[in-house]
């Protein structure tokens, strides 16, 4: 017989807390109101930290997204539409065909570029038309709209960002490089830091003699971090002189991170994230690219050439993204062109993934679904999207 | 007089809930940090467990009795064996979750925590309710107001059963 007195029906906090941090975003969502102390719980600070760390550290990345941008095409005449769409990240490691979403963005219009600068904690930093900022968690639907960074070299600008968070001031930081177009002299790139806690673009004065031709920071171990050419090309050869170069976000001193030894001529770099390490693809002319990654932050010998991907035949090499995610199993997601590819190390077998409701993108990055809003308690209106 | 020879088995009694007894070789409660300490400390031979159903017990043992011959070669058959353990009724899951959380066998736990979220991950909140035995402290006002400011979250098929 059953004695039900024997079970005592309140589970303590900390095994309610251990059950829930498993649980997707959309149900903890829902699960607010199943209580009172279940709208607590999963509202505290705590629990939010818990849940994404138990959420990013998932294996089979199941708590992982990807979102997809698409338009953005200079060679085309036509007005282009410009939309983000989202999609599982393991349905595309694990099945034959996945679904992709529309995703509702702040200052969405189709004609208005949109540019996911990065992903730190499941929040999304977007620039749209390179200029208006969000900071948006699209699994809680929750945005803020950063204030405008005024750079002095507004018109004709060329304006890139990196994105990431300091953990020791637990703040989140974005990086803005704003360079003017026709003239690549030093005094008119302008560097500002913008700081969520405070709510407010600060310039930076010091800025790095590589600072000519950049593209989006890459956040890796508390440092945003871009490769930087110490030479502008003024004949538009190809050549050697790359550097990569650090923003450290907590005091934010310039570092610099060095590269493997490399042997064969060399074509492009891009930097890229692969789990929580850095990495780098190497781009060739024509057929192929190396992946690095580096296995242990700071350390050059760490520096480990995991793969060459040949190029798919109807690839232009430079059109090449660096690896998204790499599973237990080693398969890595890679974005040549418009169309994903999932390489299998044991064998040169390459997988397109079927994904059903898009065509065609212009880069892709992977986000955790997290709780975490993007603005402080303390701290100005919010906004829900 | 005999004495305890080195390939002698130190012989463990457990009692359940219903003062149903379990006798096993010590060895094997050693997964428990619970139980480790307590025989550690106090050497003890027979340590009570009220708040444990035996019927939780006799599944807690037989997991610890399989965990103990896990080897690389029966890591599938293992594996198996753990998709069958939480296969049972949600009330009986989470009976063995507590018991689990409260010997601390903290691999376990992280299975049975990550087995009861995928249970309960598309219920309703109804039936949520039901599951962890908790009544509603929210007015009707403020129930519809959480569907009204996040309807995405109530959309679907939710499963309101408590199994």
């Amino acid at each position: 017989m059953e004695d039900s007195s024997l079970t005592d029906p309140t589970l303590p906090t900390e095994l309610i807390t251990e059950i829930l941090s498993r649980l997707p975003v959309k149900t903890l969502v829902r699960f607010r109101s199943v209580s009172k102390s279940w709208l607590a719980l999963v509202s505290s600070p705590e629990f939010v930290k818990t849940h994404l760390s138990v959420s990013a550290n998932n294996k089979d990345y199941t708590h992982h997204r990807l979102v997809l941008t698409a338009g953005g095409n200079i060679f085309s005449s036509r007005e282009i539409d410009y939309f983000l769409r989202d999609c599982s990240l393991s349905s595309l490691r694990n099945d034959s065909v996945t679904e992709a979403f529309r995703l509702n963005y702040p200052m969405n219009k189709p004609h208005k570029s949109v540019t996911v600068v990065g992903s730190v904690n499941g929040l999304i930093c977007l620039a749209i038309d390179d200029i208006d900022l969000f900071l948006w968690n699209p699994s809680v639907r929750r945005y803020k709209n950063l204030p405008h960074p005024r750079p002095t070299v507004y018109h004709f600008g060329w304006f890139k960002y990196g994105f990431g968070y300091d953990e020791s001031n637990d703040d989140y930081k974005i990086v803005g490089i704003f360079r003017n177009h026709d003239n690549e002299r030093l005094h008119h790139v302008e560097i500002k830091i913008y700081s969520l806690k405070s709510n407010s673009w600060r310039s930076k004065s010091d800025i790095p003699d590589e600072m000519r031709f950049f593209e989006t920071g890459k956040f890796v171990n508390g440092k945003l971090h871009w490769a930087g050419e110490l030479h502008w090309p003024n004949n538009w050869a190809f050549h050697k002189n790359w550097n990569i170069i650090s923003i450290d976000l907590a005091d934010e001193k310039w570092g610099k991170v060095e590269q493997p030894r490399y042997v064969e001529v060399d074509f492009c770099l891009e930097l890229g994230v692969l789990g929580s390490d850095l990495s780098m693809i190497w781009k060739y002319s024509v057929s192929h690219a190396d992946v690095w990654v580096m296995r242990e932050y700071g350390v050059k010998e760490s520096w480990t050439k995991m793969y060459t991907v040949k190029y798919p035949s109807y690839v232009y090499s430079s059109f090449i993204d660096p690896t998204l995610c790499m599973s237990n199993k080693g398969e890595i997601l890679l974005v040549p062109g418009s169309t994903l590819m999932v390489r299998n190390p044991d064998y040169e077998l390459i997988r397109y993934p079927k994904i059903v409701n898009f065509h065609s993108c212009v880069a892709a990055d992977v986000y955790v679904e997290s709780l975490v809003v993007p603005y402080y308690r303390t701290n100005q209106a919010h906004n829900k999207n | 007089m005999a004495s305890s020879t080195t390939g002698e088995k130190k012989i463990l009694t457990l009692k359940g809930g219903d003062n149903e007894e379990f006798i096993l070789e010590e060895s094997l409660v050693l997964q428990s940090e619970l139980l480790k300490n307590m025989v550690k400390e106090e050497r003890v031979s027979s340590i009570p467990l009220p708040s444990i159903k035996s019927k939780t017990l006799v599944k807690i043992i037989e997991y610890l009795k399989k965990h103990a011959e896990l080897t690389p070669s029966n890591k599938e058959e293992f594996k198996n064996f753990e998709k069958e353990f939480v296969n049972v009724v949600l009330e009986e899951l989470l009976d063995i979750t507590v018991a689990v959380n409260y010997l601390k066998i903290n691999g376990l736990l992280e299975f049975c925590c990550q087995a009861v979220a995928d249970r309960i991950k598309d219920k309703s909140v109804e039936a949520v309710r039901k599951i962890f035995r908790i009544e509603s402290d929210f007015t009707p006002e403020e129930e519809s107001e959480f569907r009204k400011e996040t309807p995405e979250a109530f959309e679907g098929d939710l499963d309101d059963t408590t199994n």
